[in-house]
């Protein structure tokens, strides 16, 4: 067993040993390899997870899984980490686990922005959004403005407020830890402005901007689907895949077309996110939003996180969205039915139900807020949410540190509670690989035809639940070739009829199937089946193979000997 | 105390005989001035309330109130005086009245359609739409059925006459209750119902309403998307043709200080909203949000729903007009508002019930109900029982039903006090929700050899941001703020420009609801606030003024000593 919990949140050297200390420990199943660098040089790893012994991996269906693309979500690697242990400790017990890796590949990638990460982690940490490049502009910013960061040494960064007659905030009249609006008319009583814990440069006793980030890339806005200039798309880059951890995916993934499904990880929300994030469900393929609606609803059904769509559900104004993301780029281009996950709501957590995932910032009731507080102090020792204490700020004068711990318990699990937040993906991630595709051989016949001719008959078929395609957008953007069939022959041998390149169709597989076999639900009785027959003149006899490939359902041989 | 009182309906001259009264009664407090005249000549009165010890009117953030653009919805004017009659009485008593008097200006236009009501509240009424001015056609109509007291008892009711081919039939269960005959009804006793009125030149077979000479509708002059005649009934040879709408843009436009403004209509018991023409999806999110803050606060105050025009108020599903509301909110950025004053159907208990559908469709439980309502509170004058009537063309009829003008189009007199008495409360919410600029500090710092460096900072202390909505920012109708020094002619401006222009400031508006991280992260967190500097050279002693204004949030003015 590899020593490995998922009680801690590792930093780069950790998961680099960790890799490949499975590595070491499952050879059979494990290979890591680095598919690229980072902007300042450290290398991203892949770990490819599958039986070596059942086929190669490039031969089998394959699912994509990333996580820590954006520099604080580090939940998400844990979260890959937790799928790996799973994969590789399960191995030959569980029949499902077992089943998935003699039949399926994985390609985990835990941590897509080490960089980042890295500055998230530190001791002193220090919070981006994504990549440590410098963006828009090579140069430091003016000393002005107020930096978030730690003021008091206690290792964390909260909030600060002190009384202001125009402040826009309150203590909440049953709970004076609370810090809620005043109400719009409201005059005359105590009020204070909060902002985020931090220090101010150059501070002209009046006015206080956050000061300005040199690194403003958003690496999730850098994706080709839709992708746009910074003028419109903040931290979009200066072309799709122009940073190097974006590049590293991009081209790991197009140049393997087994890869069926992704799905990448992200915090916080607690909800299963699929695309489109620029347009509505109206304007998906029907079977399309089906087969997405199906796969989301096992994913809610095993991890309890609803699962919605971007554009209706998850918009972070009304009025916009936001372009060059991962999932809209696999889906749009090559029609993969690809989930940006969420990890982890603070607010589920507290026991609110059905609230909606962004207005409920702007909107909510006290209600909420009261059993968040209770949820901190029960769960999390009051560790979720600080009593407000007073500190001699160095700009600011008086001022009170308090409120919530952001990284501690909205952006991430706080450590106690991560591995139960993660675990029930990686049932969903088993589940969402045995769903593809998967070429088999249904039979294969000889039948001699006198005077060495004999004719060979081959059919396939997919045994998987999707279609060898996945999607009707990948078929609609001509992304996945057809099943292509062929024969090598022996010496001496000739093809009499069929070339030894065979095209075939594509395989349905059961995903259309209705719930019972009404009238209108019984036909096509056979699309998952494809035949192809050669005849074969072999005036010695000898062994043929046949092999059947498709790019994303996997590939099988077999060898007869032709009958004397 | 001036003489009013909210339990009868005024005419022009005893309007405004009260609308100076309370210029008298109260000089510091009320200015009256007309701001146009009607088509008839009659002027058109504006009254600003306002602190004038505490600053200019025109100096302060600003709600507008406008009542009666249609001639006979009367209890608007009622509503609009009444808010006078509070922000005026209550002032030093009411602690929310007084400081939004002191610190914010009221404009109330209590009649727009002087002309109009005038005939709505003659001893013989006639009800028109709007103005009384002849449109389209300046001719009188030759025949048809006008609408008028036949009898001489001041009401005008309804006609029913007898008529196999009627598509009315009394009531099984209630015979005053005349109900529509039914697809598959035949033999019985039906009635035809026409208005109360003279049918001139009748050919005894086809009876049509008399087209009326004064067809306009003012609150369909509005510029904004003004579509003509054939397209919108009533629009006006073009936009703001008319004195009485030319006036009211005119008025708006000089008062650059509107923040929020009310039209006060009659009727159905609602507060309306933009848009008329779009979905709430099509409004900037964010004055969605505040407008439906606003709402939610009227709803709480009035009891009367808050909705948009598009969704829930369309008189037809396929029909789009467009009213004054769409002009000041589409076109200048300004949260406006229609109130439908009363609903005789709420009154009578009704819930739930579409406010435009139910007059297509609805159970007749519903007239059962509003028909006892009237006789319980009314003494049967809402709902008249049929009484025999000789009338000049059409021989024997009977009048009766409801009287419209009475129970429906605005609340009986009696009830009228207790209908209009909470929106006051609305307003002056809305008064303090306005953005209001402050100064936030001035410091003067000595650099040597009689040169100093000035600070000015100031602030928004409303809850609205400056520019108010998303709309005024996007129409460019509402500049930033402007700062200004006034130096001496000894003195000299080293460095800074006389006059700078600060930008818009933010409000505590859409601060969400508790101090989650979300919530307090973004944007800068002094929004509220901004500053600027000059360096100037003077003898020590000098005094300079700093000002600062901004059209919606008001002016500040300070005067430092240099030393």
């Amino acid at each position: 067993m590899v020593n490995i919990t998922f009680d801690h949140y590792y930093r780069y050297d950790e998961v680099t040993s960790l890799l490949n200390a499975f590595a070491e420990e499952y050879p059979n199943l494990v290979k890591v390899e680095s598919i690229g660098t980072s902007y300042e040089g450290r290398d991203v790893w892949l770990a490819t997870v599958t039986n070596f012994e059942t086929g190669a991996p490039k031969d089998k269906a394959a699912l994509w899984v990333d996580g820590n693309i954006h520099a604080t979500e580090v939940s998400p690697t844990t979260a890959c980490f937790y799928l790996l242990n799973k994969l590789t400790s399960e191995y030959g017990t569980n029949d499902e686990v077992t089943r998935v890796l003699d039949t399926r590949t994985y390609y985990i990638c835990p941590r897509v922005n080490p960089d980042g990460a890295e500055w998230a982690l530190a001791d002193k940490p220090k919070y981006i959004r994504s990549s440590t490049r410098p963006y828009p502009y090579d140069e430091d910013p003016l000393p002005e403005g107020l930096t978030s960061e730690d003021v008091d040494g206690d290792g964390r960064v909260l909030m600060m407020r002190m009384l202001d007659p125009n402040g826009q905030w309150k203590k909440h009249s049953d709970e004076p830890r609370l810090m809620v609006r005043r109400d719009p008319t409201e005059i005359g009583g105590e009020y204070y402005r909060i902002l985020p814990e931090g220090t101010i440069e150059n501070y002209d006793g009046a006015t206080i901007s956050p000061k300005p980030i040199k690194e403003n890339l958003d690496l999730n806005r850098n994706f080709p689907a839709h992708w746009r200039q910074e003028s419109e798309q903040r931290g979009a880059g200066p072309y799709p895949t122009s940073e190097p951890e974006v590049r590293n995916i991009v081209d790991f993934i197009m140049t393997h077309h087994n890869i069926c499904g992704a799905l990448t990880y992200h915090t916080w929300s607690g909800v299963l996110l699929r695309p489109y994030g620029t347009k509505s469900d109206d304007e998906l393929p029907a079977e399309d939003l089906w087969t997405f609606k199906k796969i989301g609803d096992k994913g809610t059904e095993l991890t309890n996180y609803p699962n919605i769509s971007v554009f209706h559900d998850f918009k972070y104004h009304p009025k916009e969205v936001i372009t060059g993301v991962f999932d809209d780029w696999l889906y749009d281009h090559y029609g993969l039915f690809a989930w940006t996950v969420e990890i982890w709501s603070p607010q589920r957590q507290a026991g609110i139900e059905e609230y909606k995932y962004i207005e409920w910032y702007r909107e909510h009731s006290h209600e909420d807020d009261m059993k968040m507080l209770k949820w901190s102090d029960e769960t999390l020792d009051g560790k979720g949410y600080i009593e407000w204490y007073d500190f001699e700020h160095p700009q600011l004068g008086k001022v009170e540190l308090g409120g919530w711990d952001m990284m501690y318990c909205w952006r991430n699990p706080p450590p106690s509670l991560l591995e139960k937040e993660v675990a029930p993906f990686s049932d969903w991630m088993i589940w969402y690989a045995l769903i593809f595709p998967e070429l088999e051989i249904h039979q294969v016949d000889v039948t001699p035809l006198g005077g060495n001719h004999y004719q060979v008959r081959m059919v396939v078929q997919n045994t998987g639940w999707l279609p060898s395609y996945v999607s009707k957008q990948a078929l609609a953007k001509k992304a996945v070739r057809s099943v292509i069939a062929e024969i090598d022959l022996p010496n001496n041998a000739s093809l009499t009829s069929g070339k030894q390149r065979e095209h075939l169709s594509q395989l349905e597989g059961r995903n259309g199937t209705s719930s019972s076999a009404t009238p209108w639900s019984v036909s096509p009785a056979t699309s998952d089946r494809a035949k192809v027959e050669w005849t074969v003149y072999a005036p010695e006899g000898g062994e043929i193979t046949l092999i059947a490939r498709h790019d994303r359902a996997g590939k099988v041989s077999t060898t007869i000997e032709l009958g004397n | 105390m001036v003489d009013v009182s909210f339990d009868r309906y005024y005419r022009y001259d005893e309007l405004t005989q009260i609308i100076h009264a309370f210029a008298e009664e109260y000089p510091n407090l009320v200015t009256v001035e007309s701001i146009g005249q009607t088509y008839e000549g009659r002027d058109i009165w504006l009254l600003t309330i306002t602190n004038g010890e505490t600053g200019d009117a025109s100096e302060k953030p600003a709600v507008w109130v406008d009542a009666n653009i249609h001639a006979s919805e009367v209890s608007g004017s009622s509503a609009a005086l009444h808010l006078v009659y509070i922000l005026t009485t209550q002032y030093g008593e009411n602690d929310k009245v007084t400081l939004a008097v002191d610190t914010r200006t009221f404009y109330v236009i209590p009649r727009i359609s002087a002309d109009g009501a005038e005939w709505a509240l003659a001893d013989k009424p006639k009800i028109i739409r709007s103005s009384t001015r002849p449109y389209p056609y300046n001719e009188e109509p030759l025949e048809g059925l006008t609408s008028e007291d036949i009898d001489g008892d001041g009401r005008i009711l309804t006609m029913r006459i007898e008529d196999p081919n009627g598509r009315w039939k009394v009531h099984d269960e209630n015979p005053r209750l005349m109900v529509k005959r039914e697809p598959d009804d035949y033999g019985g006793t039906y009635y035809r119902i026409y208005g109360e009125g003279l049918a001139e030149n009748y050919d005894g077979i086809t009876l049509n309403p008399k087209p009326i000479k004064e067809g306009l509708d003012l609150n369909r002059n509005f510029p904004n998307d003004w579509q003509p005649q054939n397209k919108q009934f009533g629009a006006g040879n073009f936009p703001l043709s008319e004195p009485e709408t030319y006036a009211f843009a005119k008025a708006v436009d000089n008062r650059r200080n509107i923040c929020l403004g009310t039209a006060y209509h009659t009727f159905s018991g609602v507060l309306l909203r933009p848009s008329a023409r779009k979905a709430d999806t099509d409004l900037p999110a964010e004055d969605l949000w505040l407008y439906q803050e606003q709402g939610k606060k009227g709803t709480e105050f009035t009891g009367y729903p808050n909705i948009s025009i598009f969704h829930d108020f369309k008189y037809h599903p396929k029909q789009v007009l467009y009213g004054g509301a769409d002009w000041m909110y589409e076109e200048l950025g300004i949260f406006y508002w229609a109130v439908e004053i009363w609903s005789i159907q709420q009154q009578a208990g009704l819930k739930d019930y579409k406010y435009i559908d139910w007059y297509r469709d609805h159970d007749i439980d519903d007239d059962i109900k509003i028909l006892k309502w009237c006789d319980d509170n009314l003494d049967g004058e809402g709902y008249v029982d049929w009484y025999e009537f000789e009338h000049p063309q059409l021989g024997k009829v009977e009048l009766g039903g409801w009287d419209f003008q009475l129970a429906w189009r605005n609340p009986p007199p009696k009830m009228l006090e207790k209908e209009i008495e909470p929106f006051a409360d609305w307003f002056i919410w809305q008064a303090l929700s306005t953005p209001k600029l402050e100064t936030f500090k001035t410091d003067v710092e000595a650099l040597g050899n009689d040169t100093y460096r000035v600070r000015f900072a100031v602030h928004n202390t409303g809850y609205l941001p400056t520019y108010v909505t998303k709309v005024a920012l996007e129409k460019g109708y509402v500049r930033g703020v402007v700062a200004e020094i006034e130096i001496p002619d000894n003195a000299e401006l080293k460095t800074g420009k006389q006059r700078v222009q600060l930008g818009q400031l933010e409000g505590r508006a859409l601060t969400g609801t508790s101090a989650t991280p979300f919530a307090i992260s973004g944007g800068a967190n002094t929004a509220d606030r901004t500053v600027t500097e000059w360096v100037v050279h003077a003898p020590t002693g000098t005094d300079i003024t700093l000002i600062a204004k901004h059209d919606r949030a008001g002016t500040v003015r300070e005067t430092i000593t240099l030393e």
